[in-house]
């Protein structure tokens, strides 16, 4: 790993971004890297915003915060703004909606995650995976065979294939977004 | 070998504890340590311990006393309000020397406060939570590894003195999951109490050499008392004021006797350093950042880490503050270890408490500048 990531992802509680958060952290270990994962969260069970992060790096990582993220995803159906002057200097914000690239600013990057999951997995529940492939796809900080091993216990067996499938749109995606630069 | 994995602090905590030999558990689910139950409650059964969801903080505090008198080394986990309503049984746990364990998930208080923000603010209340002069232990650690070896430690300690240790967290490190990878270093072992030597007389409260009398589990054919009154050496309560002093002199005594076996503190750079930086749990890390940070920017900052915050490694901490220009001491609290390091450094050297209670974690930047403030 060459540089230390911070990712963080928002999303609303029951989304399963926390869990994403997750399998990016295990898949670092698998690739040997030092990493931190956690959550902050309301006290709400469901609906609440839910804030997850990573950090990943070879260094070994003391301070358990992000301060700046070089990654960060929205999920929720909330204004962006606010939060691209948390970005790190080298930062990019991705949110999930369908907005033509050229209204947006320079370091945000808009991907239809969900429609993606509902259209063309057929499985709106499939989102969370859908966005870690881009997450993947965008920044190349673990590699995809990784990914998709630390992936696999973290959906049901029955439904693998179709997680699998979600998570190469994510990748496609994610690809494609950064070339429509 | 990678064997690495990922594992958050309050699992870490719950497989010490079980490397340790705890096979008892009871406890009532109190955000943030409610991971701690659930953990417990998956692996328990699995080595044949008994898991036991209370009806409340206070009796689950009874139960864990009960099963350790029945010879289970047993441990309870609890937060905030949850620690504040276990004091009485702690006390009672301190009085009859019943060896358990207790982690304690600091949150913001008094009160409800804030159920999922992080404090520092249960520091005095480890040590003084229930009332009297009393034989406790409290142990800090700072990242997932070293929950996992300390809460281990903690057991051991436990049932070695026959005094109550409480493991502290704060909700950062209990929620966070990260890489550990386990070394030789970190093997638990198990050391179990003394119990009594078939075919003498037993007296549960023994005046004995190494001052911790023999523990008969109840059902193991010794018929005794146990009370929270003061009692002499047969265990039945007392007002002789020569045996309540030799009594309450000798469960005291434990931790003047056996100090340097409890205390573990942890050095980074300090013997060279302007600056030392004193700090425990969480906070710690972000000290650390800075020694690491400021290193490279050519200053020289050292940190003294108390893992084990009670008995306060107070001689350690007189030690390295020596001849340094400062002592500068971060907590999530409006001061309360700063008030130990005063009395450990006597006016020796300057200190500089910095302290941040909005919930949220001293940054590292926070720490470097006021270091560059004194420098």
């Amino acid at each position: 790993m060459a540089k230390r990531w911070e990712v963080r992802l928002i999303g609303t509680g029951g989304q399963g971004m926390v869990t994403v958060s997750i399998i990016l952290a295990e898949a670092a270990v698998l690739e040997g890297s030092n990493v931190v994962q956690s959550q902050n969260y309301g006290p709400e069970v469901r609906g609440g915003h839910s804030t997850s992060y990573v950090i990943a790096s070879n260094e070994s990582i003391l301070y358990p915060k992000i301060d700046a993220p070089n990654v960060l995803l929205i999920m929720s159906k909330i204004d962006y703004r606010p939060y691209l002057s948390t970005l790190a200097k080298d930062g990019i914000l991705i949110i999930n909606n369908g907005a033509d690239p050229k209204s947006l600013p320079d370091r945000v990057y808009s991907i239809p995650i969900r429609d993606i999951a509902h259209d063309q997995v057929g499985k709106p529940i499939t989102a969370n995976i859908v966005s870690l492939g881009v997450l993947v796809g965008m920044t190349g900080m673990i590699s995809e065979a990784t990914a998709l091993e630390a992936m696999q216990p973290h959906v049901p067996a029955k439904a693998l294939e179709l997680n699998k499938k979600a998570f190469a749109l994510g990748v496609e995606a994610g690809k494609a977004a950064l070339q429509g630069r | 070998m990678n064997d690495a994995k990922l594992l958050a602090g309050s699992d870490a905590c719950v497989f010490g504890a079980l490397a340790a030999g705890v096979r008892f558990f009871a406890g009532y689910p109190i955000t943030p340590s409610s991971e701690i139950a659930n953990l417990f409650a998956r692996e328990l059964p699995k080595l044949g311990g008994k898991f036991m969801q209370m009806e409340d903080e206070i009796a689950s505090m009874g139960a864990v006393i009960g099963a350790s008198c029945a010879g289970l080394k047993a441990i309870t986990a609890t937060s905030g309000p949850g620690f504040s309503l276990k004091q009485e049984n702690i006390g009672f746990a301190a009085e009859a020397e019943i060896p358990c364990v207790i982690i304690n998930v600091m949150r913001y208080g008094p009160s409800t406060g804030l159920p999922t923000t992080s404090s520092q603010g249960d520091f005095m209340q480890t040590r003084w939570g229930t009332h009297g002069d009393h034989a406790i232990i409290v142990i800090a650690p700072y990242t997932a590894r070293e929950a996992y070896r300390e809460t281990g430690r903690a057991v051991n300690l436990s049932e070695r003195y026959r005094i109550p240790v409480i493991i502290l967290l704060d909700e950062i490190l209990s929620h966070l999951r990260e890489r550990v990878e386990f070394k030789e270093e970190d093997i638990v072992t198990v050391i179990d109490r003394k119990g009594p030597v078939p075919g003498t007389p037993y007296l549960p409260y023994e005046d004995t050499d190494d001052m911790i009398p023999p523990f008969a589990g109840f059902g193991d054919g010794y018929r005794y008392h146990i009370t929270g009154l003061i009692h002499d050496k047969t265990g039945f309560p007392t007002s002789d004021p020569g045996t309540i002093d030799r009594v309450m002199r000798r469960m005291n005594g434990k931790l003047d006797y056996y100090r340097d076996k409890i205390v573990r503190v942890k050095y980074v750079d300090v013997d060279n350093a302007d600056v030392l930086i004193v700090a425990f749990g969480s906070v710690a890390r972000s000290a650390e950042e800075v020694v690491r940070s400021m290193k490279k920017a050519g200053k020289r900052v050292g940190l003294l880490r108390p893992v084990t915050l009670w008995p306060f490694p107070d001689r350690e901490i007189r030690e390295a503050a020596a001849g340094k220009r400062a002592v500068i001491v971060p907590e999530m609290n409006l001061g309360q270890m700063v008030r130990e390091v005063e009395r450990a450094v006597a006016g020796t050297v300057p200190i500089h408490p910095l302290n941040r209670i909005d919930g949220g974690l001293i940054t590292p930047h926070e720490i470097s500048d006021l270091i560059e403030e004194l420098l």
